[in-house]
């Protein structure tokens, strides 16, 4: 045999080893845990036959207690590019089977090169993480690479899409990367993320918390809100990336892609009459209505079981995506807390930087009131909201629906805000406060003048229907041009499509600087 | 009399009028309230003589609700300009003797004036709020007024420093103008901020609180981190502005104004040689060290009261301004939790949207572990200080004094983060994280089947600290770029600052980062 095909035979044997990772006893035990390998979830992820591998042969730089001789195949993380749907996008997963999947200096400088490579490239870094943390054995060397990779991820931010999708274990400091990213996806089945593990809560705090508990992707999603999406297992979560990815542009000097969903945009929504109640305080599910309105009753939801009050959601229009944030009066009302404020405002701030078109729903009665959300600080937190939709330059839309009242009307998105368009249904009210403190403080001498109770009581109901009538429905903000137009509930869609339509080239350009001071 | 002099004595007697906003009893009722007037607000902030005032003559136009030809002077807010330390400042102040300085439609667009101007000819806006809420005749159109400030309030954040000052109540939707502003100063007693008061708490949720307990000056400047400086009385609160503009550039194009010191050597200080404890279980004081390494006296904190186990603030280097961030391990033993993470992210965007450069004291054992931490969301708030650092293109300069461990380390801006020069003392430990950590970590196994685990973990403990337990470790790798001797602290930091000064640096085209809220 000549000696390049020798050489060709050393490099196929060499490669099929290192393709197995940590070996197949290991593969085996991941498996048994209910994981994927790195190599197929990556298989699994892209376009079949697309993804470019890149470092397979590098090696970890360790030399010191004990890591001399040891061999960590392509230490621990494969990264490479692929396509999804077509489109590029660059990826790392880390490999659990080979030695946890630990961050070495190696190890950190190949997740930071794919990063670069998609900054570069313009194309999303999706990151599938898998990892038992810093690998201690080389102190300083993980130490500066984990600074360099939240450092990349923060300078991509908003230049590129980042996800971070946890199919294991992400503990320690290696949680800022994922928490830097601009969605956290969780596989239930085996994801968990704490910046210090049970064992050190128990030495520092003595709290008793099994792993789950402490960092699970239930406590993230519905508490913490440090976690986006939860899905089921790693072909669920992979799924799940693949769907959120067709709605983004590849990075923040394109588009999103136009699908044809076979909608048709003229569609009236008829439907929309039957959910929305005649009394004004019957609480009803805002999903229902996004359904009827958005191209095949088809939206992703961000942040489904965090802050419920608020829903924030990628849907098409027309084929076109659009980011929606809209009160859900199913839980508190619809009232805006301290969580839903910032949910909101962080959506919105991403789909500013991504070209993405802001959709409002609107039916809330205020920002939520009482001790507790002012202790937490409702007054600089709540204001995220207002920062955001004030600086954000992609196209804007309101649909007053139901109660829009004193600032959580401003919050969702008034005129004042520069906001495209501002429709309101019939159905719309609009108050700075409501009738009986209105009546309280105009008329309180007025009423108080009045000896007998039952007719002050009468006088009281008098003016407050008066106010009603006069000033809470929705013709009077209209002659104030404070609303653009009032439609026809089941025209909502087609208005929408030709609404987003006329403002396909909008440009706009707020004073240079640097960046808003946004409340944190 | 001519016409013309009629006029004009018309106009005398107007002007006279009009100044006194609510009329004399309102302001003696004013004053009784251990209040300023509006007037006096703007005179104490102001230089002497330089107050110009605009829409002295607005009047609102409202004909509901018997409003029709009420008179309210100047719709209940001053409006102008002036100088303060000779540069040039806009202001709105809230007039509580004209209808209980509430807000309304011709109101809300002299706050929206104010910041129009500010914006346009690039000075700094100083708002005092003293009001009853929105003027409720005007419903929406108050409601809206209140929309065009935030709206501007936001677009303006970044190009010229917005300053608050809460000198009476602010309740309702006004208290998002401040909170979009960069800074609020609140005078103690007299000021209030909730976005819902007592008295619509208890009639909704049954909850009773008093004003002062909902949301004085003592609980938004320590519990809830809304208000950044607590100020004992109106004159403090206006010196507090004063002194606070004067570290401060007109506008996002402007540098700070530098102070000529010529009297300031970079005098070494010996001190600082011995103020690190040997017990690594006694804290040290980090105030006392930024103290004697800045401009003698020159340190303004920030958000003092707040998340105390974290340092923010203004001081001055050589006479020039510098942003200080600081653990300060008297607290929490100077952890990172998610109030300082909050605190110390957002002035490190102050900073940098205002060419303020970027000075760290670092002693930090790592971020607060914890059930109650991890789940309010550490994990995203803390990340908000490796984002805010990593995109700051202003000079970035590092001092590590004791401890830096882990993400924490890393969350105190390294050369990873762009620091632009990082300082160690002798005194430094960087490392992954405490011995007492790694050791059972790494070498568990052995230390398990010694004869003797006790000594065994001694030893290897012994071994981690010698290996990587000082700054010299990191300066091999470059991560650190001088170890310094203490006493020479202010020397470094001043020259340092004067090589960096002129640092240009451009990060990729965006119209914002994602930065975790």
């Amino acid at each position: 045999m000549s000696k390049v095909r020798d050489q060709v035979k050393a490099l196929a044997q060499k490669r099929a080893v290192l393709m197995k990772g940590g070996g197949d006893k290991a593969i085996v035990k991941q498996h048994d845990r209910g994981k994927w390998s790195a190599r197929e979830r990556l298989d699994y992820f892209f376009d079949p036959g697309t993804f470019i591998e890149i470092d397979l042969f590098s090696q970890h730089i360790g030399r010191e207690l004990g890591m001399a001789e040891a061999v960590v195949p392509a230490d621990g993380i494969i990264i490479g590019y692929g396509k999804i749907d077509g489109r590029p996008v660059a990826a790392f997963a880390e490999d659990f089977t080979c030695m946890g999947g630990t961050f070495g200096e190696r190890h950190g400088r190949k997740m930071n090169k794919i990063i670069e490579f998609g900054m570069r490239n313009n194309m999303p870094v999706v990151g599938l993480n898998d990892s038992g943390g810093a690998r201690l054995q080389e102190n300083m060397g993980p130490l500066s690479e984990y600074g360099k990779l939240f450092y990349l991820n923060s300078i991509a931010s908003g230049v590129v899409p980042q996800i971070a999708v946890l199919l294991g274990p992400v503990a320690g400091g290696q949680a800022y990367s994922p928490g830097l990213n601009d969605f956290l996806i969780m596989a239930r089945n085996a994801a968990v993320t704490f910046i210090a593990g049970p064992p050190l809560v128990k030495a520092v705090t003595g709290e008793d918390i099994d792993a789950q508990s402490l960092g699970g992707p239930d406590v993230h999603s519905t508490v913490s809100g440090t976690c986006h999406v939860v899905c089921e297992d790693d072909k669920d979560a992979l799924d799940c990336t693949r769907d959120l990815l067709s709605y983004l542009p590849s990075s923040n000097r394109d588009r999103p892609p136009v699908v044809d969903t076979g909608d048709d945009p003229a569609r009236r929504c008829e439907g929309v009459y039957d959910i929305i109640p005649d009394e004004r305080d019957t609480a009803y599910d805002m999903h229902d209505l996004i359904r009827e309105i958005v191209d095949s009753g088809q939206f992703f939801e961000i942040h489904r079981d965090y802050a419920r009050s608020m829903i924030t959601c990628f849907a098409r229009l027309g084929g076109s995506s659009v980011g929606i944030y809209a009160n859900n009066p199913q839980f508190v009302g619809g009232a805006i807390d301290v969580p839903a404020a910032e949910k909101a405002a962080r959506f919105i701030r991403f789909c500013d930087a991504f070209n993405i078109p802001v959709l409002s729903l609107v039916d809330t009665p205020a920002y939520l009131i009482g001790s507790t959300q002012e202790k937490l600080g409702i007054i600089y937190k709540g204001a995220k909201l207002l920062h955001a939709i004030s600086e954000a330059t992609v196209p804007q839309i309101t649909v007053y629906i139901g109660k829009a009242y004193a600032g959580g009307y401003l919050a969702m998105g008034s005129k004042d805000f520069r906001i495209d368009y501002v429709f309101a249904w019939p159905t719309a009210s609009i108050a700075l406060v409501g009738p009986k403190g209105t009546v309280n403080v105009i008329y309180g001498k007025e009423l108080a003048a009045v000896t007998d109770k039952a007719e002050r009581e009468k006088l009281r109901a008098k003016k407050e229907q008066e106010f009603v009538d006069t000033y809470m429905n929705i013709y009077y903000p209209a002659s104030l041009q404070h609303i653009d137009d009032i439609i026809d509930p089941a025209d909502t869609r087609q208005i929408l499509i030709r609404a987003y339509e006329s403002l396909k080239n909008k440009k706009v350009e707020l004073p240079w600087r640097k960046h808003g001071n946004i409340p944190l | 009399m001519s016409k013309s002099k009629e006029r004009v004595e018309h106009l005398v007697e107007e002007i006279g009028r009009l100044q006194k906003g609510g009329g004399d009893k309102a302001i003696a009722r004013q004053h009784e309230a251990g209040k300023k007037t509006a007037r006096e607000r703007l005179g104490m902030l102001f230089d002497n003589g330089t107050f110009q005032e605009t829409g002295l003559f607005a009047q609102h136009r409202c004909v509901d609700f018997g409003m029709a030809g009420r008179d309210l002077p100047a719709d209940g807010v001053v409006n102008g300009s002036g100088a303060v330390e000779g540069r040039l400042v806009f202001a709105s102040s809230q007039d509580f003797t004209v209808v209980a300085g509430t807000a309304a439609e011709v109101h809300c667009k002299k706050f929206c004036q104010t910041i129009d101007d500010g914006m346009r000819y690039g000075a700094p806006v100083v708002l005092f709020q003293d009001s009853g809420g929105a003027r409720i005749q005007e419903g929406v159109d108050s409601l809206n007024g209140y929309g065009e400030i935030f709206y501007r309030n936001s677009i303006a954040s970044g190009v010229v420093p917005q300053i608050a000052v809460i000198a009476g109540p602010c309740a309702g939707g006004a208290v998002y103008s401040p909170a979009l502003c960069d800074f609020i100063v609140m005078v103690r007693g007299t000021a209030q901020m909730f976005i819902t008061g007592p008295k619509v708490i208890k009639d909704v949720m049954g909850e009773e609180v008093s004003m002062q307990d909902l949301g004085g000056a003592e609980v938004q400047t320590s519990r809830s981190g809304v208000a950044h400086f607590l100020a004992e009385d109106e004159e403090e609160a206006v010196a507090i502005v004063r002194k606070l503009l004067s570290y401060l550039p007109s506008n996002n194009l402007s540098d700070p104004p530098r102070i000529a010191m010529p009297s300031v050597t970079a005098r070494p200080d010996a001190r600082l040689n011995e103020i690190v404890p040997d017990d690594p279980r006694t804290p040290l004081d980090m105030l006392q060290i930024i103290e004697a390494v800045v401009d003698p006296g020159s340190l303004l904190q920030v958000s003092e009261r707040f998340a105390r186990n974290f340092i923010t603030g203004f001081a001055r280097l050589g006479g020039r301004s510098v942003g200080i961030l600081a653990n300060q391990p008297l607290d929490k033993a100077g952890c990172l939790d998610i109030d300082a993470s909050d605190k110390g992210a957002r002035h490190i965007r102050f900073l940098n949207a205002f060419n303020i450069p970027i000075v760290n004291f670092v002693d930090v054992p790592g971020f607060l572990p914890g059930v109650a931490q991890e789940h309010q969301g550490i994990i995203r708030h803390g990340a908000k200080m490796l984002h805010a650092y990593s995109c700051a293109t202003v000079p970035k300069i590092t001092l590590i004094v004791k401890k830096a461990y882990g993400g924490s380390y890393l969350a105190m801006c390294p050369k990873s983060q762009g620091a632009d020069r990082v300082f160690a003392w002798p005194t430094a430990e960087i490392a992954v994280m405490g011995a007492e950590m790694a050791v059972p970590l790494i070498f568990g196994k052995e230390i398990g089947q010694a004869q003797d685990p006790d000594r065994k973990r001694s030893e290897l403990m012994a071994e981690y600290h010698e290996k990587f337990y000082s700054p010299y470790r990191a300066a091999e790798r470059l991560q650190v770029d001088e170890v310094i001797v203490p006493a020479e602290t202010r020397k470094h930091l001043i020259r340092a600052l004067d090589t960096i000064k002129s640092k240009r640096e451009t990060t990729p085209a965006r119209k914002n980062s994602n930065i975790p809220l």
